[in-house]
This record gives C-alpha cells, structure tokens and sequence, in this order.
C-alpha cells in the first residue's frame, strides 16, 4: 500500500493551512485526491432503507447471480459457499466492475432477531439486537470505533438522510446508530452540518485555546450532582463524563491534522447529497480525521423512508416500500447509484477502504416484483450484502459469490452448518479493521455469532 | 407505541415520589436559556446570539412524546455542539460586557467572583454557592496570565457546559424524601409551560419559598399558560415561530403532522401538508384560547369551523376563485366535525392513493382509548384483494374473515370507518368505486354504554368520544405523559384522578388540568440520595 502524506498531499493540490477555496470546490478537491492513498485502515458501513432485491424477478435487478437462482434456498449450503467467481455480474454492480476482483456479494446471512420490533429496522440492523425506540446494544460502526476510533479527531462519521430528514430539513436523526444500549447516536443529515463538524473548526493547524481548565471544572461538577442521584438516574451524567475524556483526545489529535477546510458543495436532492457526503468522508478519511463512517440512506422505523431519488428513478412517487411493483428496478437503480459513490471513494482511497453495504431490517423481497415471497422485518433469513475491498489481504473478496444459510427450520437453524448470521460479518469487518471483537449483539446476543466469516477472512 | 394506562385508581398511601432525576434542555429550551441569560447581562443587546448553532435538536420520534426525560443523554456529537455554542457565546459576552467582563479592572479577582455569581444565578437558575463561585473564578485567576478577556470568557463557558445548566436538576436535599428545592420547581413549572427559564416573579417565588402549596404553583402554570392558554399568540403561525408546549402537545397528541409524511400519488395540483400542518396549527391555537375557560371536547372533537387558505382549499373540496377566499378565511364546514376530521389528520392517517382505516382504528384505540394493540406481527405478509373488492370495507372485511388477522383488526378496522366519508387527502365524498360510502362504525369490545353500538359518521364518533369518562381519563393519562416526561405509574393514581377531575369540573379547561399536573405530588416529590 503506498503511504499518503497529508501535509505533501495537500501542499501538492495549492492547498496550505487555511488555504481559502471557492464555493463548490470540493468536488473537484475530492476528485483531484483520486489516486490518492492513505495508510490508516478506513471503513464505511452502509445501510439503505427498504431492502436490496435478491432475486432477479421480472426485470433482473436482483443481487443473487442467475447462475445460483436455482438454488435459493439450499438444504446445506451446498450453493457456490466454496465462492464462485464465474456468475454474470448484477447490474446493480455495474459501477464496481472495474474493482469486481475486490469485491464479494454474500448472501443468506441470518438476521433473526428475537423479541424484535416489526418497524425497528434502523436500530435492530445496526446493533443485531431488538430494539425500536431505543437501541439494544452499540451498531456495529460505533463498536468498531470504540475501539479503534478513540485516539481520532472523531471516532466515526455518521451521515445519512430518509424521507424525513429531506422534507423536514433535519440537521440531525437519531435512528440508526447507538453508542451502547439506550444511546442512540445522531447522524448528520445536513451537508453544510458535515462539512462544519468535518473541516469547520480546528483543521488549520492553528492550536485552538485549550479547554483543560473547563473540563477540569466540568469533572467538578459532575461529581457533585453525582451525588445527588440515584445511581439508575446517573446515565447522562456518565455520558457526560465518557464524552469530557473523549473531547480531550480528540481535541489533541485534531490539533495534529493539517489539512484544508473545502468550501461546502450544493446540495439539495437526494443524489446530490449521497454525493457530496461520500466526498466529504472521503477527504475526510484522507485528512485521517477518522477511521469510520456509517451512512444510513432510507433508514428508520418504517418501511417508506427511501427518499425519492427521483433524478435516478424518473419518478417522483417513489416510496420505497417494496410492495409497489417495479420496487426492484427503482431501487436496484438507486442501488446502482450509490456503487457509483462508492467506486469514487474506493478510487480515491485505494486498499485503505472496506465498504460493507447492505440493508437495514427492512423486508428483503425475493422473487418477483411486488414479490410473492417476502422476509419480513426481523425475519430476515437471507440478508444480502456487498464487501468491497480488501483491506490489502485481510479479507478474501476476489470477486466472489458467497452463499451462507440452510433452509429455516422453527429453530432457526442455529448452529447448523453454514449458519451464519448478519453478527458474523461484522464481526470479520471487525477483525479485519484490527478490531477483534468476540462477539457482537447487544448484552443479550440475540442473534447468535459464530465468529468470523471463515470464508471471507484473508 | 407507548400507551399510558388510563386506569390507575386513586389509592390510599399510594407515593408518587419518584428518584431525583436529569432532564435535559431541548434546543429551543437551552436557546431561550442563553439568549435570556445573555440579555440580562447585557441588556443593550436586544437579540443576541443570532445564528448560534444550538445542540439537543434531535428526538426520538419513535418515543410517543418528545418530552420523555429518560430518552435524552449526551451524545459525541451534541457534546461538540455544545462546546462550540458555549465558546461562542462565552466569547461575545466577554466583549458586549465591556468593562463589566472585568479586563483591566483593578482587583480581576473580586471581580470576577461578583460576575461568576451574576452569571451563575441566570446560567443555574439558582443562587451559587461560595464554593462554587470560588471554582469558577479560580479559573479566570489561573488563564489571567494568558490574557484576562480570554480567562474571563473561558470561565463563563466552563460555567455553561456545567450539566446542571443543561439538563435540569430535579432534587431535594440530600437523604430526604419530599418536595424538590424551590428554584428546581420554578424551573420544572417553567420550562414545562414556557420553554423559558423562570422569569422575575418565578425566581423571587422560589428565593422566598413561595412554591410550597399546590394553589400556589397551579396559579403560576396558569399565569404562564396566559390568557391564549398556552397557545401564546394565535397569529403567529409561520413555520419557524417555535410552538408552544401547549401546541407541541396536540400536534404530538393528534399526530397531524403526519400529513407530511404520506406522499400523495399522481399530481393532485392542490395538496401541500405544509399548508395544512399551519392551517390545523392556526385552528388549535383559536380553539385552545376560545376554550382556556372551559369547553375543549366538544371543540375539538367536533368544530365545524375550519380555517381555510388558498393553498389548502382543495383539500377541503373547495375551488374558490381568485379574490373569494381570505388568507385565512374561517369557514364553516357542516360536513366536517372536529379535528380529526381536518384534511390534514386524514392525510397523515391514509396511505398514497387511499384511506387507511386500520391506522385511524389504531389511533382511536391507543390514543382516545388507551388500549394498547400489537404491532403487526414479525413475517405477516399483508394482502388486500382489492381487484376482488375495489371498496375498501369490503376488502378490509374479507380479509377479517381469517381469524388470525380479525382478533386485532376487529379492534381496529370498524372504528376507523367512521372517516370514509373522507378521501385519502381529507376531501369529503359520497361515493367509493361506483357505491355509497358506509361510513358506519363500532368500537368492537367497547364496555361503556356511550361508545357501544354501531353509528354512523364522524360527527357521532366525536360526540360520544366528548362524552365518554374513559376518553377523559385517557387524554388526561396522555397528558401526564407530556408534561411529567414519564409515564404514570401506580404512585400516580390520585394525581391523574385529581386532574381528570380539575378537567371536568372546569368543563374542560386545558390550563386547569395542566395546573392540576404541575401542582401535582407527582412533579414536585423526589426521593434523593
């Protein structure tokens, strides 16, 4: 992998300390980047509203390969578990083909949650543990950069945007992330709100006055009112407490980073806005201000909170519930849409990127449109997702097709063979972000882990 | 959905003291904080702050109001909010205070404890302790060799990222179980009705321990609920005029902002839920002022006057010309009755191109009834044989012919009826797929004489629902849950009891049963460590 200087980088685009850009630059700052790559491990989680079609149905926007249709629901997985590389190449993977060597679509991981909520996709995706108004258990982006993350000038960049956010103009939701059971934590929905939070303040290489006689006082004061409340009523306190230690490391590691603050693109639609986010992450992946971000497109606790994407679907009433026929076209093109982003951002960063797409517990239509078979919600016996990159040989993606899941029994078929479950994926994204985690699930491990993916460990 | 219990009985000794607790500002709550703090230090400045970027904007909209205490913490990227805001803030202080910021002054240190006791007052809410004084200025004493503006503004700020400014503090002293401290009441009363810090009269109540009986902190809530009852002021409707608590519990009690959130198929040319979110705004804030003395039900489950705008008539079937309709125009409406009968509660409770009884069903149960329903079952694959029955009912009929799907939808489906008289974008009609409209409805289960039966239409509906002792108790439950920030619990059964009756006895007067909340045991007893 070849080192990226941050300061070189910069001094090589006309870009000193607190170089002023123009409006709308930062298009074209990203896109000089290209080519650009860094040595810290970077990884992007998303996670889209409404499902991915899996089959290929009528108009053939499924993810599942038609080589392997037959075999849908295998009895052991027996269906090209072993990572078949020969399979016509899903259109709505159109823009990785150039990088179809680095990427694995995986499909049948189990995302049965008992005691789930039907509606909460947002959180029960992210975290693999029931909970709907309040998460159950840390997502997966938020467990990673707990561990890796904390020495950053932000240990993750949480950005999205659903139907909601775009009429209501929301700045920030909290529906889809949480830092651990009961602590949803907010994404930025607002362009201008990212680029503030990313390049605003503190990235000129000037030393910001520091803050440690206000946090010194601040510990003060949360010992006294510690005193005065119960322990179970103190949870905001500890909030406080973890958020006055974490503000410090980051302050410092923020006053390291020398890097250009990029004039804040346009953007108003939905296209626009993925767009302008995923440079944002980008840049800020190559600025090293973090090694995590987790996009959350169409999420929430709902099954129409896909925003229109309009400018890509042609149509103006689209509302991401997959009951509507011609769901799996309309959404395989959004899907499409994002690949595109997401090419760009593996362009840019090279073998330093891994990019984990997949949906939120959102129903996964298989079959035709308007589909005749549905897994509902929580049910999911067969999520689909997109590994893209490699990591530089921690992950095997190569290009493969990787079948997970044995016909659901009543029992779910925990601990059959080739049972896998959504857990286990994250947790090999885990490893191979040199976040080894054990097990991941909320405190009651829900959905069952067994590990990392064998298949796909490098 | 949270559904509060409607049926909690008042109880000999029953405690509602609950454990001290935090709960934090909202973003308007912490904005009106700084900006009235900051205009009390410097009063010159008659706006301050503009285009401060305020944290805590988010809720959680899955929670069934957004005031629910234990729903808000502290999250990474409010923190960076709030150090930003506090920065800023502490900084432009330091220089609209002047010589008052104590730069230069001949004893910085003496000086600077009479602003730290200044500001804390308006910044806590309370009066600080020396103690507390002394570990504020000792930090401007520390940073004065860096620069005095600088040291004075970096105590102010450690002042304002205190918890205790932004979450409030409601709790006795320490060991005791009772009334929390007068200055948390003033704030909790405060907040609670104004979305303010306490005002002149509120603090010097509380220095002087004004706040102890019931009477006298109910004739505070209703002080600052005013005249409008809570509405505040009935002209001011426009998108970024904040809504009052009072508005912000009926927009979350009725859910009629949902109209924004149900796209409408094809290119209808009229229907804009903006318009019909202010329309429904201006409409509550009359009928809340109208009936501050009384009389709430009967308007709001059955008003026939509506107000109307351009953009919304069609909404409500009208085609005016140009120059035949007022911006707003009151209008009488015979084939409406109610807010729930406003196009923009049919809109929000519809889908894209029909009706959706099941959801207006639902709210009616858990909202009007306090009856909890589950939540469409995990792997249920929902299917109306429309083509087989085009109309609706009928559709909806068969498909309670299979007993699995009937023991919740009987609960639900019949009673929703009662809005088929309406379209998906709250247009009256008559007919539906070439037949009459049914507009029939029952409250399957229902045990109180006033709501068993089967009737007809909306106007029936909202009579009996006026009437009914349960829907009472469940308004005033769901009340409880807004304004207290919890839901009741078993301790609560003589406040809810006491409020339900504070509501009938004033012949349904808003501000009475929010007096009768606030001045409640169940807000101002805490049990503390």
């Amino acid at each position: 992998m070849s080192r990226f200087h941050r300061r070189a980088f910069l001094a090589s685009l006309g870009l000193t300390a607190g170089g002023a850009l123009l409006p709308g630059i930062a298009t074209k700052l990203v896109s000089r980047a290209y080519g650009q790559q860094i040595s810290q491990k970077c990884v992007v989680f998303w996670f889209i509203g409404g499902s991915i079609q899996i089959q290929q149905g009528q108009t053939g926007w499924g993810l599942c390969p038609p080589e392997f249709a037959a075999g849908e629901v295998g009895t052991g997985g027996e269906n090209a578990l072993g990572g078949s590389t020969a399979f016509t190449w899903p259109k709505k993977l159109e823009p990785l083909a150039g990088l179809r060597n680095k990427v694995a679509i995986v499909d049948g991981l189990n995302n049965i949650t008992p005691g789930a909520s039907a509606h909460g996709s947002g959180f029960q995706a992210t975290t693999c543990a029931p909970g709907n108004n309040s998460p159950g258990g840390p997502s997966i982006d938020q467990a990673i950069a707990q561990q890796i993350g904390t020495q950053s000038a932000l240990s993750s960049i949480l950005v999205g945007h659903n139907k909601d956010t775009l009429q209501l103009k929301l700045e920030r939701t909290a529906d889809s992330f949480a830092a651990a059971k009961g602590s949803p934590v907010p994404h930025t929905t607002s362009v201008p709100l990212l680029m503030r939070e990313l390049f605003g303040t503190g990235l000129s290489g000037g030393k910001p006055p520091s803050p440690k006689p206000i946090m010194d006082s601040l510990r003060l004061d949360i010992k006294r009112l510690e005193s005065r409340l119960a322990p179970e009523e103190r949870g905001a306190l500890n909030d406080y407490l973890r958020l006055v230690e974490q503000f410090e490391t980051q302050q410092a590691a923020r006053e390291k980073i020398v890097c250009a603050t990029p004039a804040e693109p346009a953007a108003s639609g939905p296209e626009e806005m993925a767009t302008a986010m995923t440079q944002a992450i980008t840049l800020a992946f190559q600025c090293g201000i973090s090694p995590v971000a987790a996009i959350a497109i169409g999420t929430g606790t709902g099954h129409e909170d896909m925003p229109e994407y309009s400018a890509t679907t042609g149509d103006p009433d689209f509302d991401g519930h997959s009951f509507v026929y011609d769901y799996s076209r309309q959404a395989g093109l959004i899907q499409r849409f994002h690949m595109g982003l997401i090419a760009e951002m593996h362009k840019a960063l090279g073998d330093s990127l891994l990019t984990v797409y997949t949906c939120d517990s959102g129903m996964a239509p298989r079959d035709n449109e308007a589909g005749s078979v549905f897994t509902h919600h929580a049910m999911n016996s067969r999520v689909p997702a997109i590994v893209v990159g490699d990591l530089g040989g921690a992950l095997k993606t190569g290009g493969r097709y990787l079948r997970y899941g044995v016909k659901v029994a009543a029992d779910h078929n925990n601990g059959a063979p080739n049972f896998h479950s959504i857990a286990d994926l994250f947790l090999s994204v885990a490893h191979a972000m040199d976040a080894p985690l054990t097990t991941f699930g909320g405190p009651q491990q829900v959905v069952p882990t067994a590990g990392p993916l064998a298949e796909l460990m490098g | 959905m949270r559904v509060p219990d409607a049926n909690i009985g008042c109880v000999d000794g029953a405690d509602p003291t609950i454990s001290a607790r935090l709960w934090r500002l909202t973003r308007v709550q912490l904005e009106n904080s700084l900006r009235s703090a900051y205009h009390a230090l410097v009063p010159r400045v008659d706006e301050p702050l503009k285009g401060l970027v305020v944290p805590f904007g988010t809720s959680n909209s899955a929670d069934r109001f957004s005031t629910r205490s234990r729903s808000y913490g502290l999250d990474e990227p409010s923190f960076r909010d709030l150090m930003n805001a506090t920065g800023a803030t502490s900084r432009s202080l330091v220089s609209d205070l002047g010589s008052e910021a104590c730069v230069g002054a001949g004893d910085f240190s003496s000086c600077v404890a009479g602003l730290v006791a200044k500001a804390g007052q308006l910044f806590f809410r309370r009066p600080l302790a020396a103690a507390e004084v002394d570990q504020y200025a000792q930090i401007a004493v520390s940073l004065r060799p860096g620069g005095e503006g600088e040291a004075v503004a970096q105590t102010l700020q450690a002042m304002l990222v205190s918890p205790e400014v932004n979450f409030r503090l409601e709790a006795g002293p320490a060991g005791t179980s009772g009334p929390m401290d007068q200055f948390a009441l003033a704030s909790a009363i405060s907040y609670g009705v104004s979305d303010s810090p306490p005002d002149r009269e509120l603090t010097e109540l509380a220095a002087s321990g004004g706040l102890q009986s019931e009477a006298a902190i109910a004739q505070q809530v209703k002080r600052l609920l005013g005249s409008s009852g809570g509405a505040g002021n009935v002209d001011l409707v426009i998108e970024l005029w904040p809504l009052s608590p009072t508005e912000r519990f009926f927009r979350e009690y009725l859910h009629y902002d949902y109209t924004e959130r149900v796209d409408k198929a094809g290119d209808l040319g009229f229907h804009n839920p903006g318009f019909l979110k202010q329309d429904t705004r201006r409409l509550l804030k009359h009928m809340l002022a109208e009936t501050a003395g009384g009389g709430l039900f009967p308007a709001l489950f059955g008003t026939k006057t509506f107000w109307v705008t351009w953009e919304t008539a069609g909404n409500f079937g009208l085609s005016p010309k140009s120059g035949e309709l007022g911006n707003p125009e009151k209008m009488e409406m015979p084939d409406r009755a109610g807010l729930l009968t406003h196009p923009s509660w049919l809109s929000g409770f519809s889908q894209m191109d029909h009706n959706d009884p099941i959801r207006r069903g639902r709210y009616i149960r858990e909202s009007m009834l306090c009856q909890a329903l589950p939540e469409l079952p995990i792997g249920t694959i929902p299917k109306l044989d429309i083509e087989k029955y085009p109309v609706l009912r009928e559709a909806l009929g068969a498909h309670r012919a299979d007993p699995k799907c009937a023991a919740c939808h009987q609960l639900m489906d019949p009673v929703g009826f009662a809005f088929e008289g309406y379209d998906h974008v709250g247009r009256s009609r008559a007919m539906e797929a070439g037949k009459p409209v049914d507009a029939s409805w029952e409250i399957v289960g229902a045990t109180e004489p006033g709501l068993m039966g089967v009737h007809q239409g909306p106007a029936e509906l909202g009579e009996r629902l006026a009437a009914s002792p349960l829907v009472a108790r469940c308004f005033v439950a769901h009340s409880f849950m807004y304004w207290m920030g919890r839901e009741p619990q078993a301790g609560d059964g003589c406040t809810l009891e006491h409020a339900t009756k504070a509501f009938q006895d004033s012949n349904g007067s808003y501000p009475e049963l929010v007096a009768s909340l606030l001045s409640s045991p169940s807000l101002s007893l805490r049990r503390n460590p």
